[in-house]
């Protein structure tokens, strides 16, 4: 029901509020007196060497889409498991099977995955 | 039941005022609390000079941090800089709502349900603003232009990501003997009776679970985003005053609201013995808030005890915990849960054989994860944080 | 009080000054938070279609996964200080404006069309003549939802109807009012994660084995594009 929500709705105004006043606020009461050291990157007291922004390893990025591939995985295990006693009562072990074969398939991958080194992080 | 408009607005802003401040306590306590217990670990006093015992340590530790110089450096990217703490508090503020912190309490004749909204997809709620919190972390790393911020950062959000599918499937288990994705409902389905509580019947998903909790709040032993000795601070290494207090916020919030989410799923929710129906329709609601609240505070003790029981992981640990222990156990409680409850439909069972299988494939990865250990791999020791460093790929 | 339509606009204007923006913005991490933005409006929008399941799913898969490897892609091509090359003037810039207007204009001719064509229209028109009895055209829409979503005369009679009329009531004794509050109700309720698992895991079942399939294809791909063997050398 859409009105189940509308807490939600009211607790989301409160919170962005709450974060905007605290950066406002923490931006009006602070003493404000810049130098150029505090302005500058901070690299453990020495002086900064290059840009931070560079190129870096693909490993964060293999990460990120087999995450994605696991991610839609377990989104549709979700409805699965919310019919998960109703169909077992009518129906018996076939709502496991197609669980069995759509986890099966992707456990292969899985399996592919790990043999390539790429769960491994080295 | 159905509430008329007017009271269910009146009694959601009095929920949400009363819940954000508990939580906004709950931080305090939790700071206060932490470095106490900490104290008390290591054979120590802790703060005891603000106030008596020195609780008011937090407060004095809050108005510092508004007093402090509201610094913006100049090599940031400024609005994404301003912006990403409050992208990580206010998703760490707003999934509270579909926790439900007691039973219900009835006032002025109408019975109001002790949780800010009970919506018929509460858990997925839970984990779909769970994975906002990643971008607080990134873009304000990405945003600092700090080479310690964009490591701790990239560190924190991959650990995050690989942990949260663990969170998802170690939940399953549990939607699917209880069959509904309200957090309520899942509370109200294990009762009173302790031998039905989830925790007993899905242990492994159950550890799983607050394992991944752990890592997902970046505390130790999950804690390389800012392991101090390598990154300074990680991701917020260029924030002051009260942005980097935001930061400290989110997640000593999102630790309150893991516990309680945890309480709920696993440990029974507002249910103790049925301690939680003496008294009238008022006095039952609020022994149920004191019962939740005390199951959620000693949770919250476990985060602090094993913080200074575990050191930390190397970052390829991290990485093998998480996608070679605990995705095949959380996977395998699935089907094992799936296999005994259609035969035999017995929740003890269920948990013993959760337990076995779980042994079983914990056996299996390590034996598989020894077998295959090159000698050269062990005496090649850089530090981790080179690993993940800019020089590129390797 | 109806507050769907404010909200509905809200959402709507949100994604819109979203997508606009990512197009809009020249720093590629700037334009990924707008499509975060962009996202979320809709996942508002689904939840006032009651589709709750779908919502959550948007935020989590979409917000939650894939702008994450998007952002990951920007910073690993460091992106943030390379400024795009845009079409200056010339060819480019107007046949971007003409299509721009024909795919404008057809959005148009299809919101305009929409309204009149669909079954809940025709449905609406109907029921808005007058009282009466329940309608052929909404016995068929009910005969469709209860197809799509596996429920049988009974459980609508049993379940919901009691939920838009007396209970003793099945659906042939509706009024014409009251069909087309229950039509509303079913196409509420069908958006939750019990009726789509109970669809998913019965009539879409060969879909749903195949999704493993694409998956699989999609994980292998990643596995070859980024583990690609080192060529050996030779000692």
């Amino acid at each position: 029901m859409l009105i189940d929500y509308l807490p939600i709705l009211l607790l989301l105004v409160f919170a962005i509020g709450f974060a905007a006043i605290n950066l406002a606020l923490s931006h009006l009461l602070g003493p404000k007196k810049p130098t150029p050291s505090k302005l500058s990157v901070y690299e453990s007291g020495v002086q900064p060497v290059g840009n931070a922004r560079q190129r870096f390893t693909i490993r964060f990025d293999l990460i990120a889409m087999l995450f994605i591939i696991f991610d839609i995985e377990v989104v549709f295990l979700y409805p699965w498991a919310i019919v998960f006693k109703k169909f077992s009562e009518s129906s018996g072990y076939f709502i496991l099977i197609e669980m069995l074969v759509f986890i099966g398939i992707l456990f292969l991958g899985y399996i592919y995955a790990w043999k390539k080194g790429g769960l491994t992080w080295d | 039941m159905e509430l008329p408009l007017h009271v269910l607005i009146i009694s959601s802003l009095i929920k949400i005022l009363i819940v954000v401040h508990v939580l906004l306590i709950g931080v305090m306590a939790m700071i206060l609390a932490e470095r106490k217990v900490s104290g008390w670990i290591q054979d120590r006093h802790g703060p005891n000079r603000v106030g008596p015992w020195g609780i008011l340590q937090p407060i004095a530790d809050g108005i510092k941090f508004f007093l402090k110089e509201d610094l913006i450096p100049d090599h940031v990217d400024k609005p994404i800089y301003v912006l990403a703490p409050a992208i990580l508090l206010v998703p760490a503020l707003i999934i509270c709502a579909v926790v439900p912190f007691g039973s219900s309490i009835t006032v002025a004749g109408y019975e109001i349900p002790l949780q800010i909204a009970d919506i018929n997809i509460g858990i997925l709620y839970v984990l779909a603003i769970t994975s906002l919190g990643v971008y607080g972390v990134v873009l304000g790393a990405w945003a600092s232009n700090n080479k310690y911020s964009l490591l701790g950062g990239l560190r924190s959000s991959a650990q995050m990501i690989s942990y949260e599918l663990t969170l998802g499937l170690a939940i399953i288990g549990v939607l699917m003997l209880s069959g509904s994705l309200s957090l309520r409902e899942i509370a109200i389905a294990q009762g009173a009776n302790i031998w039905n509580w989830n925790f007993l019947i899905h242990l492994p998903a159950f550890l799983a679970f607050t394992t991944a909790a752990f890592a997902e709040t970046n505390r130790l032993p999950f804690d390389l985003a800012e392991a101090e000795q390598e990154l300074v601070a990680g991701y917020h290494t260029e924030y002051s005053s009260m942005k980097f207090a935001m930061y400290f916020m989110a997640e000593y919030m999102n630790m309150i609201v893991g516990s309680a989410v945890a309480v709920t799923l696993f440990l029974g929710g507002w249910h103790l013995f049925g301690l939680e129906n003496l008294g009238g329709p008022f006095w039952s609601g609020v022994i149920s808030i004191a019962i939740f609240s005390a199951k959620t505070a000693l949770f919250l003790f476990v985060f602090i005890w094993v913080r200074w029981t575990l050191p930390r992981f190397r970052y390829d640990q991290l990485m093998n915990l998480g996608w070679k222990f605990l995705l095949p156990v959380a996977l395998t409680s699935i089907v094992v849960t799936a296999i005994v409850w259609i035969g035999t439909q017995s929740k003890l069972l269920v948990g013993v054989c959760n337990v076995v299988a779980a042994s079983v494939v914990v056996a299996i990865v390590a034996s598989t994860l020894a077998m295959r250990r090159e000698p050269e791999q062990i005496e090649r020791q850089e530090p981790s944080f080179m690993k993940g460093s800019s020089s590129g790929r390797t | 009080m109806n507050a769907e339509p404010i909200l509905f606009i809200a959402f709507g204007a949100l994604a819109l000054i979203g997508a606009v923006a990512v197009i809009g913005f020249k720093n590629p991490v700037y334009s990924a938070i707008a499509l975060i933005v962009t996202f979320f409006a809709q996942a508002g929008l689904f939840i006032l279609l009651g589709a709750h399941f779908v919502a959550a799913v948007q935020v989590i898969v979409y917000a939650g996964a894939i702008m994450v490897l998007f952002l990951f892609v920007i910073m690993l091509l460091n992106l943030g200080s390379v400024d795009v090359d845009r079409p200056k003037a010339g060819i480019a810039k107007g046949a971007a404006v003409i299509l721009g207007i024909v795919f404008a204009l057809e959005g148009v001719y299809i919101a305009v069309n929409a309204s009149k064509g669909t079954a809940v229209a025709r449905v609406k028109r109907e029921s808005a003549v007058g009282g009466g009895s329940i309608s052929a055209m909404q016995l068929k829409e009910l005969n469709k939802i209860q197809a799509t979503y596996q429920l049988t005369r009974d459980e609508i009679d049993t379940e919901y109807v009691p939920k838009v009329a007396a209970a003793d009531k099945t659906v042939e004794d509706l009024t014409a009012d009251e069909a087309r509050t229950l039509i509303q109700t079913l196409q509420g309720e069908m958006g939750k994660t019990e009726r789509i698992g109970t669809v998913l895991f019965s009539k879409f079942l060969l879909p749903f084995e195949v999704t493993s399939l694409i998956l699989l294809a999609a994980l292998i791909g990643v596995i070859a594009l980024v583990k690609r063997e080192e060529p050996k050398e030779v000692s």
